[in-house]
């Protein structure tokens, strides 16, 4: 690549080392805040009240575009819309305001028995001709209230049933998440009702992928025609956010509409007979997928091959049925539908600088390559920092390990044509006996 | 503590793996789960363990570089693009890409600069084995204006340390001119695939991908490399499964090119990486007809063989001869962009293993499947064993995906198409190396 390609994404990667540096200060005090990283979930439910709303959002190469979301009665426009977390078994109630100018609705695909304002939500027809696939919210003020019963644990979505290529595109999406009633006697969480599914307290994350045409957005904006026909998007977004945006925690001052992070943050486990792990991870970490682009998603995550637990919310791990979980190390999430999978990442080799050293040479820092601004702690060792070089920035903050988590179709990890960007966030992995480290 | 019972632990996945590591078979020594593969027969690994045995001990030596390869030479023009001026006969197409230049000197390894190959070298290793890949960037010759790293990630390793994991973010890349050693030591057999992970969707459009391996420990005397044998030949297995055996095995790499991409980057001149549309498909780096022209080698003189000649940097034939009756083991493994449907005319297809993980539950239910058509998407593998038809004859491999069988869109076939050439029993001597 050029070197103005490459010092432009190193002025995008100091931002995002102040970010990491904040997150980690804020983390000092972990407990305090705990919605920094994995799924944030909006308050309040089981009922809800959702506004569909319009903004802006940051690209990280410096573009802004204009894009559809909603809002919430604590919360702006944002994109995606809030992730909905409830329990198997609530009577979920979303009340819908349109402040488009185009009627607008919701579909909950893996839902049965939808209402909308009280009758059955079915697809709406006029003169023998769809016009959307759940009753609306008319155009300009307009509210449509839908209610359903969770009866099943898992990973879902909802979106817009009225003309959804083009209002889910410009943002209207969001995670639905129904959590299981069983956990385990530790009170450990569970993905779903069989105890396979359990995952680590606190080790929830979720990734809704979806992908953005800056022309039809600017189109939509100014109220002007745009011919599908041309349409290509150039912008691959996790949460809403791109690569290396994608790794700010949640809630993070400079993407005010974009506040949901994909960082994926862990401890290493626990291993028998190793003495430092013990206070290590011994669950692993459960990754919701969700993908609303009209592409498969092919999705990879660096450092461990994934444990596919559950495809659109039926769980291949159903204690009565024969285990069907399958490993991955690309995890294939498939256009509007969705993937639960399970990560964790165990120090095998337990390589020690003193005991158990890496047993290759170390090419020394004056003989690699860094990034301007890196996430290597310049040591191979879990836990340990090396020498950094001169006029490199380090995202490292206690010797912990960074793998990428990425699009495979690379170019879905591009930001406008470039790479290192997209459709990419990281795995956080840390040391399990650190007391500089930050996972709770 | 039961050694077998402890080695079938790892064969399927981070569950088993972790449930083994809590059976404490790594105990106090701290070696893990390697030392334990390494372990099975009683191999001696110390605790601690700093290095493995020189037998468990495997050195590649790969370079990484530029060079001019030929896509079919009759296939449909790209007005300005393809095939590419620049291109010394008998070559059309720039890439990127690697050598492997183990055993060669310094000198005879910095003289293949501007001569990659693609697709990138198959390594195949053992499991229980301790690997050392060093990876040397040689530069780019039609590119003196770039800087470009280089890195080796080896996609789907599991429990990778950053370090070794090759992402230039992480961690560190090669500069021109220095090199980088890459340790491994895989717990688990299955098809993976590596690639340049520098500016990676630039480098691995450029070429620099390619398929590997690991072999179970199941095929080895216990406690050693020595390949077992029965009546019926090798015994080699995809899995440390008795069910996963096959007598004759084929790498079959997928991978696509947008010619425009690759003469942009010859010429000096900026590609949008998210716009992709590709013109050639490969098996292992050829696309059809050429799938089926014989092994080549990079460092073999071709002259008066312009057949050959063209095809020096791109080595791998896919013409798989097998014996009628065999069992025949294809490892797919995919680094292009876009979704492939792959399938042999006539012959169920038993996939039992994908992405280096046995298609087996936690509780050991076989997930496997048989099916007519191999559907995969970029990164992904799968391990597909069939039986070779009693009948003699010519077999298609192909995607059916057509759009894919048509070199630049200029119809006809070519892309990702192949044959399976079926012999009478005793035909093809039994397969040694792949």
């Amino acid at each position: 690549m050029n070197l103005t390609k490459f010092t432009a994404f190193a002025a995008g990667l100091a931002c995002v080392a102040a970010a990491l540096v904040s997150t980690s200060v804020g983390s000092a005090s972990a407990a305090t805040t705990p919605s920094s990283e994995g799924i944030l979930c909006q308050p309040g439910g089981p009922t809800y009240t959702l506004s569909t709303a319009t903004g802006h959002i940051s690209m990280p190469d410096g573009n802004v575009l204009f894009s559809w979301g909603y809002s919430t009665d604590t919360h702006g426009f944002e994109l995606p819309g809030p992730a909905l977390c409830v329990n198997q078994g609530d009577h979920v109630t979303i009340t819908l305001t349109n402040t488009l100018d185009e009627d607008t609705s919701l579909v909950f695909p893996g839902q049965s028995g939808v209402l909308a304002d009280g009758l059955p939500s079915l697809p709406v027809s006029n003169g023998g001709k769809v016009t959307s696939l759940a009753p609306v919210a008319t155009k300009g003020g307009g509210s449509v209230t839908y209610e359903f019963n969770a009866t099943t644990a898992g990973t879902f979505l909802y979106e817009s049933g009225t003309d959804p290529a083009k209002q889910v595109e410009m943002g209207l999406y969001g995670a639905l998440i129904v959590r299981p009633t069983a956990t385990d006697s530790a009170g450990n969480p569970r993905a779903y009702e069989d105890a396979r599914t359990t995952y680590q307290t606190g080790r929830e994350f979720l990734h809704i992928l979806s992908q953005v045409d800056p022309k039809l957005h600017l189109a939509v904006e100014q109220k002007k025609p745009f011919d599908w026909s041309t349409y290509a998007a150039k912008y691959f977004l996790i949460n809403g956010r791109s690569a290396p945006d994608s790794v700010s925690p949640n809630n993070a001052s400079w993407l005010p509409s974009q506040p949901q992070g994909s960082m994926v943050h862990v401890k290493e486990q626990v291993q028998a007979g190793v003495a430092k792990t013990a206070n290590g991870d011994n669950r692993p970490a459960l990754v919701r997928y969700i993908n609303v682009m009209p592409t498969d998603a092919a999705f990879h995550p660096h450092g461990n091959t994934e444990r596919v637990i559950a495809e659109d919310g039926a769980s291949l791990d159903n204690a009565s049925l024969p285990d069907s979980s399958y490993g991955k190390f690309l995890v294939d999430v498939g256009s509007n539908r969705t993937v639960d999978a399970l990560f964790e990442w165990t120090n095998v080799e337990n390589y020690d600088p003193v005991s158990n050293p890496v047993p290759v040479q170390i090419a020394p820092y004056q003989d690699v390559l860094t990034s301007a601004s890196t996430w290597y702690s310049m040591s191979p060792y879990l836990g340990s920092t090396g020498e950094l070089p001169a006029g490199i920035a380090s995202m490292n903050v206690c010797g912990e390990y960074y793998h990428m988590a990425h699009n495979h179709a690379l170019q879905f990890a591009t930001n406008y044509g470039a790479s290192f960007g997209g459709q990419m966030t990281l795995i956080r992995i840390d040391p399990a006996d650190s007391l500089l480290c930050t996972a709770s | 503590m039961n050694d077998e019972n402890a080695v079938s632990g790892t064969r399927s996945g981070l569950i088993s793996r972790r449930n083994l590591l809590r059976a404490g078979v790594v105990g106090a020594a701290g070696v893990g789960v390697a030392g334990v593969a390494a372990s099975k027969g009683g191999l001696a690994i110390a605790a601690g363990g700093a290095t493995y045995p020189a037998a468990f001990q495997r050195k590649v030596h790969l370079a990484a570089t530029d060079g001019w390869v030929s896509m079919p030479s009759n296939s449909k023009k790209i007005a300005g693009f393809w095939p590419d001026e620049l291109a010394p006969n008998p070559y059309n197409m720039y890439v990127f890409g690697f050598r492997d230049v183990s055993g060669f000197s310094e000198s005879d390894v910095i003289s293949q600069r501007g001569l990659a190959q693609i697709s990138a070298p198959t390594l195949a290793f053992d499991q229980g084995t301790q690997i050392e890949v060093t990876l040397t960037n040689l530069g780019l010759s039609q590119r003196p204006d770039l800087v470009d790293g280089h890195t080796m990630h080896w996609h789907g390793f599991n429990n990778a340390i950053p370090i070794f994991d090759g992402v230039p973010e992480m961690s560190a890349s090669v500069p021109i001119g220095k090199s980088i050693t890459y340790l491994y030591r895989p717990t688990d057999p299955g098809t993976y695939m590596y690639h340049c992970h520098f500016e990676d969707v630039e480098h691995v459009q450029m070429g620099m991908t390619g398929l590997l391996f690991v072999r179970p420990s199941r095929n080895y005397v216990p406690g050693t490399l020595t390949q077992r044998f029965d009546s019926r030949g090798a015994m080699r297995y995809v899995f440390d499964d008795e069910d996963t055996r096959y007598d004759r095995e084929f790498p079959l790499f997928l991978s696509e090119n947008m010619p425009e991409d690759h003469w942009r980057d010859a010429h000096i001149q900026i590609s949008d990486w998210a716009y992709y549309h590709p013109g050639f498909s490969l098996f292992n780096g050829r696309a059809f007809p050429d799938t089926i022209a014989p092994d080549t080698d990079p460092m073999a003189d071709y002259t008066g063989n312009a057949a050959l000649d063209r095809l020096k940097y791109q080595p791998k034939s896919s013409l798989f001869e097998v014996n009628a009756n065999e069992r025949v083991l294809l490892r797919v493994a995919h680094l292009g962009s876009i979704r492939h449907t792959i399938t042999i005319d006539g012959i169920p297809l038993d996939v039992v293993g994908a992405d280096a993980s046995q298609l087996k539950g936690t509780d050991g239910h076989n997930n496997g499947y048989t099916t007519n058509s191999v559907d995969l998407g970029p990164g992904e593998s799968r391990d597909v064993l069939f039986t070779a038809p009693s009948t003699p004859g010519t077999y298609l491999i192909y995607d059916r995906n057509f759009m894919n069988l048509s070199n630049n869109g200029g119809g006809g076939y070519g892309g990702m198409l192949t044959h399976l050439v079926v012999r009478a029993p005793g035909t093809v001597p039994a397969q040694i190396a792949v």
